[in-house]
């Protein structure tokens, strides 16, 4: 395997007293989408929040280029290049669609308080510029002609697109997407699986949580399967699907299992 | 005053009750200073006033403002009660509850601002200069976070927003914006009294800016000047002033929850889409 990008060593998260990831371990690399699949409550999402900072590591490692991600907030871990879409859409619901994308690219100028207060030229320049590559990101998912919606009256497929495009304009070296096909039709799914390996093309690292098992098996370079936050199996999807561990813990033959 | 809180309340969803008492250390800087230390230079009792104000808002802001919720309006709430009861303790530099008498007029760049006429002018200097500050801050890439975060404080934080300190950035700004106020208030009336600056205050604030219309810097003008025109036109039923604030402020959530300009805008984005769609 190339440079790893994002790299978990023993990563382990306790929430007074329930484990909800052990011992966790994997890697994904440049150009490289991993999935993690498993049963509801398996610890998917809290393996996505331990790696933005939204929660704190109990124990173990998080790098991402060889830097260390514990102890980061949320914000400093956005800045060194990683972007995250949410499991039930992450927009903010009460601004425009346009407006949406325009916050992904808060972090591209770098203009201060002061002079943007005084509102000097060089602020103007780069507003124009934030809206000039964000129209461009809504072009590419065809939803120009809704930029000025509030995103809550969009439809959930094009609620979702936003959002991924919005994770996708400042251009991150890597990409967390929680569930991103969850409720969308045939078509938007299509759609998505497109998006999806186009940024993988420009060589952006994915990690993908979903559901959809036919999308997975497709798209995926990897597998991490996890269930009561342990791995049970990791590997591509020829060996994921044979993996007897998988298929018992996804049809749920042990009573004690939430199954899906 | 208004347009500092909308930035705070209306954009980034943070609530303070303790405005009264930024407006109140503006204006005792102004009016100590001049009063006791004979101090002419009012803009420099503003900036000493600001100061102040920023180092309390400080201390209180940075810790309230780590927390999600309503901690900043309990933490403000109580810091409110506490500067006004430490003004009418200072008898010998405040004047205690009588307050302070005889504070000179305003002096700028060589005029000074003894009349209505020539003070309405520099109030409104005054607020032109905050308005236009403001307006291009909210238009900026920050007004945009503001709104990020009270929206969702994790979801804008993965936009790479360092939430906590745009909260606080917020609230010191607001309090600067009172603290000038204060000042302002204080050379006009030539009176200051611990009463003035009230509790009652921060709830005006809060009512004027609902009802004005929160979150669009020129609804914070338009609630004050209704409310005060309301209030100065029903000054004989002065005993009911709180029920009546009340019954406004539950009128205004009730029937206008995006106050008088977010109304007046809702219906022209609804008529523009209207006629889109009907040019279609």
């Amino acid at each position: 395997m190339e440079s790893a990008y994002l790299e978990l060593k023993n990563v382990s998260k306790n929430f007074n007293g329930l484990l909800a990831v052990d011992r966790l371990s994997f890697s994904v690399a440049k150009g490289q989408i991993v999935s993690i699949i498993g049963p509801n409550g398996a610890g998917k999402t809290s393996v996505m929040n331990l790696i933005t900072g939204v929660y704190p590591v109990t124990s173990g490692e998080i790098l991402f280029q060889g830097m260390r991600l514990n102890g980061k907030e949320p914000h400093e871990v956005a800045s060194l290049g990683i972007s995250r879409t949410f499991q039930n859409v992450g927009l903010f619901k009460e601004i425009t669609v346009l407006e949406n994308v325009m916050v992904g690219l808060h972090g591209m100028v770098k203009s201060g308080v002061f002079s943007s207060m005084m509102g000097f030229p060089s602020v103007r320049q780069g507003e124009k510029e934030i809206r000039r590559k964000s129209l461009s990101a809504l072009a590419t998912i065809n939803l120009g002609n809704k930029r000025n919606f509030l995103a809550a009256n969009l439809s959930y497929g094009d609620q979702k697109l936003v959002e991924l495009a919005r994770a996708v304009v400042s251009v991150p070296k890597l990409l967390l997407l929680d569930e991103p096909g969850a409720g969308l039709n045939e078509t938007e799914k299509e759609k998505l699986i497109r998006l999806i390996l186009a940024l993988k093309k420009e060589g952006m690292a994915i990690l993908l949580v979903e559901h959809h098992m036919e999308m997975i098996m497709r798209i995926s370079d990897n597998i991490v399967v996890l269930n009561f936050g342990h791995k049970i199996a990791e590997g591509c999807p020829e060996d994921i699907s044979r993996n007897p561990d998988v298929i018992t813990a996804y049809l749920g033959v042990d009573t004690s299992d939430a199954g899906d | 005053m208004l347009i500092g809180f909308d930035v705070l309340v209306g954009y980034c969803g943070q609530l303070s009750l303790g405005h009264n008492a930024f407006f109140a250390i503006g204006a005792y800087s102004g009016g100590i200073l001049a009063v006791k230390y004979n101090f002419h230079h009012p803009l420099l009792a503003m900036a000493i006033g600001i100061g102040i104000s920023l180092i309390l808002a400080w201390m209180i802001g940075v810790p309230s403002l780590r927390l999600k919720g309503y901690y900043l309006a309990i933490a403000t709430l109580g810091f409110g009660l506490i500067i006004n009861n430490i003004i009418i303790g200072m008898n010998a530099l405040t004047g205690g509850a009588s307050g302070l008498n005889f504070i000179p007029s305003f002096k700028m760049a060589g005029l000074t601002f003894d009349t209505d006429i020539k003070y309405y002018f520099l109030v409104w200097f005054f607020v032109a200069l905050i308005l236009v500050v403001t307006l291009n801050l909210v238009k900026s890439r920050f007004g945009r976070a503001f709104l990020a975060i009270q929206e969702e404080e994790t979801f804008a934080s993965m936009m790479r927003i360092p939430v906590a300190r745009y909260k606080l950035f917020a609230f010191l700004y607001s309090a600067v914006c009172a603290s000038i106020a204060g000042t302002l208030y204080a050379h006009y009336a030539g009176t200051i009294t611990p009463d003035g600056f009230s509790f009652m205050i921060s709830i005006h604030m809060v009512v004027m800016l609902f009802l004005g219309g929160k979150g669009t810097i020129w609804g914070g003008i338009i609630g004050a000047v209704f409310l005060k025109l309301l209030s100065e036109s029903l000054s004989s039923f002065q005993e009911y002033e709180m029920p009546l604030w009340a019954a406004i402020f539950i009128l205004v959530l009730i029937f206008m929850p995006r106050g008088i300009l977010g109304t007046l805008q809702g219906a022209f984005q609804r008529f523009d889409l209207r006629t889109i769609q009907e040019g279609k």
